[in-house]
């Protein structure tokens, strides 16, 4: 039986740690790949050293796909056409690989954390190729294949 | 694709084939009959098909944790049904099986089987489905399919008969497979758990990569047993060690208990 003083507290520690949760989920920096006939773009990402990531999964292609990497101990499906969300890191520095467990021989990549801040980028719509500037700094790394984003949420 | 067919098959229908030998044989020793076996198959590919209909929505639930949340909670739900078992098999080691502890064993097994079977059922049907009608693929994923229940059925059969051997030298076999197997479950748990980030990561206190690669055939078939993690963090380490030590004392408990209530029915009956 819950008290007549509890419930005030019991709200309190709800709506403490539903903030806490959200200033959080708040700070982490967000990476965005996606995936198109079967191959991640961008195909290596870099994340800082000792940072935990949010990392968002678009899948573009029609049929479903399973993220997945022992290095990173993470493993998700992303449904036709619809994004996944998953965190990684702290993670100290190295190479971490990733692959589409449905299409091993094709969809591969690699996240490098690396000891620098990397880049901030605000990466809003792959498809159009937008990137549009949050705060001050704003930087886009471009090669011949592929494209990598980080966007610091405040 | 006929590999990676084989190899996805026997990532998510190998635990289904384990845990079921292990039940058959705890469950045989209760003179528990065996058509528990076929009830929890059926149960389990409805509730497959009917998970692989709603896995989208649940996916996208929760700020896209829906599923994260759907399985470690019902992965957490198979290590409770576990215990449930272990606590009444202990007893029916000791002393005769009530009517009551055979149903709830009964039943246990089949709920326990049937959420695993529905779990990694869906897991390969989403598999299946998405790629069925791509390049007419069906020829290589039902070959795939074969193979894989063949080998898996190979693996069971060999453990069931492993477990009658190696009872005469320890007579817990069975019971200890059930614990670790369903501390893996834990394990998985925590692992989509730390995923979305609802438990503190740690960081990682060791990489066994170097002497068991996870993604090895022997990773593999030890993930299945003992829910090996090449890379665990402390948080994991700890729920781990805490499952097991839990489930043992739970069968320590339940057996002195039993023992002793034998005990004193036999002095009761000899006054």
């Amino acid at each position: 039986m819950i008290s007549h003083y509890s419930m005030p507290f019991i709200r309190f520690v709800v709506a403490a740690l539903t903030l806490m949760s959200f200033l959080t989920i708040a700070k982490r920096p967000e990476f965005q790949i996606e995936l198109k006939n079967h191959l991640f773009f961008p195909s290596e990402i870099e994340i800082p050293e000792n940072t935990k990531v949010k990392l968002i999964i678009y899948n573009r292609d029609q049929t479903p796909e399973e993220f997945d990497s022992f290095d990173l101990n993470r493993e998700k499906v992303i449904f036709p056409e619809k994004k996944s969300v998953i965190f990684i890191g702290p993670l100290p520095q190295g190479r971490y690989e990733f692959f589409g467990e449905f299409n091993p021989n094709s969809a591969k990549g690699a996240i490098l954390v690396t000891p620098q801040v990397p880049p901030q980028v605000s990466l809003h719509d792959i498809d159009n190729r937008e990137f549009n500037e949050i705060g001050s700094t704003i930087a886009f790394q471009q090669n011949n294949l592929t494209e990598s984003g980080v966007v610091y949420v405040d | 694709m006929l590999i990676n067919t084989v190899i996805l098959f026997l990532r998510d229908a190998l635990p289904v084939f384990v845990v079921m030998a292990i039940l058959l044989s705890l469950l045989q020793q209760q003179s528990i009959k065996a058509n528990w076996v076929y009830i929890s198959g059926l149960l389990g590919m409805l509730l497959s098909f009917a998970l692989l209909m709603a896995t989208d929505v649940i996916a996208h639930a929760i700020d896209d944790t829906g599923r994260e949340w759907f399985y470690a909670s019902l992965y957490f739900g198979c290590y409770c049904l576990v215990l449930v078992l272990l606590s009444h098999l202990a007893v029916g080691n000791i002393i005769n099986f009530s009517a009551r502890s055979k149903t709830i064993t009964r039943y246990s097994a089949i709920t326990l089987v049937a959420v695993i079977i529905m779990l990694n059922g869906a897991n390969f049907l989403i598999y299946f489905t998405g790629f069925w009608h791509k390049n007419n693929a069906s020829n290589v994923l039902s070959t795939g399919v074969v193979l894989g229940v063949g080998i898996c059925t190979s693996i069971a059969i060999l453990l069931y008969f492993m477990m009658e051997a190696v009872q005469h030298y320890y007579r817990l076999i069975r019971e200890t497979l059930l614990v670790f197997f369903s501390a893996g479950l834990l394990m998985q748990s925590t692992n989509l758990l730390l995923q979305i980030d609802e438990l503190p990561i740690g960081n990682i206190l060791w990489d066994s990569n170097n002497i068991v690669l996870e993604n090895s055939e022997v990773g593999y078939l030890l993930t299945v047993f003992f829910g090996y993690d090449a890379t665990p963090t402390l948080i994991q380490l700890l729920l781990y060690a805490t499952a097991i030590v839990a489930a043992f004392t739970i069968i320590f408990i339940r057996s002195n208990s039993a023992l002793r209530n034998g005990n004193r029915t036999l002095k009761e009956v000899a006054l």
